[in-house]
């Protein structure tokens, strides 16, 4: 246990609490905008934690963490009208979850590219499977009336990302943690000294879906409509894994650094020039991949190093 | 003598792709089995089987009294049964250390690694001497002496070693054939897989020769060596 409480990661956990202390004075502070902004923000950064929880320690890249946010944003709107919502946004973490753990045999089973690719075909498997539930049904979307307000939301949502975050924490510095950075490194190897290589894939995979799931309810909410084709938008993988590269993917801090990036490049460019905002997005992945594979946060390291040698 | 392990008529392969068809196979104790044969014949398959990282189709795999074939991998290293991949499966991005201490995860080894990794060091002092390096960066030679390494951390019963000599400068091969007759005072059996024929014999108590995934000859290892259809099968 003592190297949980290691002094750089306690002095992570207060940098955590202090920041989403001041994330939660946004709506009194800055208005209604700004909370949006933090709303968005806090999302991507739980949905990108909880993506490097599986895909940045066993290195099993997942082109469809957009599946668990979809399911989790159908399960609230599906049963807004019938279920208390404290009650609909966990069932949609359970039911991402659920879906996780019964893909997971067949997905687990390939490797390197076939995983990324059938991760990626699974997504759009189950956004045209529930496209076609709800043209057959009869709602081609749905309008949630009476939804909780931003300012709810946004607590929720740093919740989820303390939840995500913390999970990350002490799974990187357990013994299934470590279990899983073997499996990275090499799988048959990791097999051959005794990791249950198998049942350490389907657990952190499905753990993984948990926060997609709520965060996917939580903004079903925010936008007072579901929509299947929005919901299981593709793009929403992409921008988890782009923000996961950019931020550093082996780092707890990864995340919370490729969020603000990503989120601030928007701010600055999304509404007056998308499609230079778009090409900027390409151009610093392409940097970022081939200058600094491990993100910002290696970077910082690097710096912190040279300053204390130098 | 007493078998550590018991080979029945095991068949198994790569999907629909079948490689092993029917092995018979008995591993003394404190002993060491040589698996000679060409490329392609089964060896690796047949220590991949064994070690569960491969199912079986068909037939027993006898530890003791306890059939284990069904067993996945992580239980047969937690009963004594572990392999030392081909080609230096080391974890690249880990320590030397590092690496000899996920060794050490299985219940039997995990409240003794400290002790186990001093006699480790003694077995291979360059592995002490790149004790804080990182496994990616040794030489192929230090990489195959920390695989050892590692496998040695778990505390086998039953030591599989696939080609441990497989593209190794012939200096460094003599060292790791030195060492291997030394474990077996440890009362580690050992099945080890060579393409290096005479030298793997040389070492072996005992010699099965595989070809096409079936056991074609077996015998002491002295024999084995001067038997010239040996040479004749192991060529094709």
């Amino acid at each position: 246990m003592t190297s949980v409480f290691s002094l750089a990661k306690m002095r992570f956990v207060w940098f955590l609490f202090v920041g989403v202390l001041l994330i939660a004075q946004v709506p009194s502070i800055l208005g209604s905008y700004w909370t949006l902004i933090a709303l968005n923000l806090m999302m991507w950064v739980a949905m990108t934690q909880s993506w490097t929880l599986f895909s940045g320690m066993t290195g099993y890249i997942s082109l469809g963490h957009v599946v668990f946010y979809g399911v989790g944003a159908y399960v609230v709107a599906s049963t807004f009208n019938s279920i208390p919502l404290w009650l609909a946004v966990p069932m949609g973490g359970i039911a991402a979850a659920l879906l996780a753990l019964v893909v997971s045999l067949p997905v687990l089973r390939v490797r390197g590219p076939y995983f990324v690719i059938l991760t990626f075909g699974l997504a759009e498997l189950v956004k045209f499977s529930i496209l076609n539930l709800e043209t057959v049904s009869g709602n081609s979307s749905r309008l949630l009336f009476g939804a909780p307000s931003v300012e709810i939301l946004l607590y929720c949502m740093i919740g989820l990302v303390v939840f995500a975050t913390l999970t990350t924490l002490i799974v990187t510095h357990s013994r299934f943690g470590r279990g899983l950075t073997v499996i990275r490194e090499d799988e048959v190897a990791a097999a051959t000294v005794g990791v249950p290589v198998l049942r350490y894939k389907i657990i952190a995979f499905t753990v993984s879906a948990i926060v997609p799931g709520m965060a996917g309810g939580l903004m079903a909410l925010k936008s007072t409509y579901f929509e299947v084709l929005q919901v299981f938008n593709p793009i929403i993988s992409f921008t988890v894994v782009t923000m996961a590269i950019i931020g550093g993917s082996g780092d707890v801090r990864g995340p919370f650094l490729g969020a603000v990036f990503l989120v601030l490049l928007s701010e600055l460019f999304w509404t007056t020039a998308p499609q230079f905002y778009m090409i900027l997005v390409g151009l610093f992945l392409i940097l970022f991949v081939i200058f600094a594979p491990n993100g910002i946060a290696a970077f910082l390291d690097k710096l912190q190093i040279s300053r204390r040698s130098g | 003598m007493n078998i550590k392990l018991k080979v029945e008529g095991i068949q198994s392969g790569y999907g629909e792709i079948q490689v092993l068809r029917g092995i018979e196979m008995l591993c003394g104790e404190a002993q060491i089995t040589a698996l000679v044969g060409s490329n392609g014949a089964g060896k690796s398959t047949l220590l991949r089987t064994l070690a569960g990282i491969l199912p079986t189709a068909t037939g027993r795999i006898l530890h003791g009294e306890a059939e284990i074939q069904r067993l996945p991998s992580h239980e047969r290293v937690a009963r004594g049964i572990i392999m030392v991949p081909e080609g230096r499966l080391v974890f690249p991005d880990l320590s030397v250390e590092e690496n000899l201490r996920t060794g050490a995860v299985n219940v039997r080894a995990k409240d003794v690694w400290s002790r186990t990794i001093e006699e480790i060091y003694d077995l291979f002092p360059r592995l002490l001497e790149r004790q804080k390096q990182l496994a990616g960066t040794l030489s192929g030679g230090e990489q195959q002496m920390l695989a050892l390494g590692r496998g040695l951390m778990g505390l086998p019963e039953v030591l599989l070693l696939d080609e441990p000599t497989l593209g190794l400068a012939p200096s460094v091969a003599t060292q790791i054939f030195n060492v291997i007759p030394r474990l077996t005072q440890s009362n580690i059996s050992i099945l080890i897989a060579e393409q290096d024929l005479n030298r793997v014999l040389d070492i072996a108590h005992f010699g099965y020769v595989i070809e096409n995934g079936r056991i074609t000859m077996h015998d002491t290892g002295s024999a084995l060596r001067s038997n010239p259809a040996v040479a004749e099968a192991y060529l094709g």
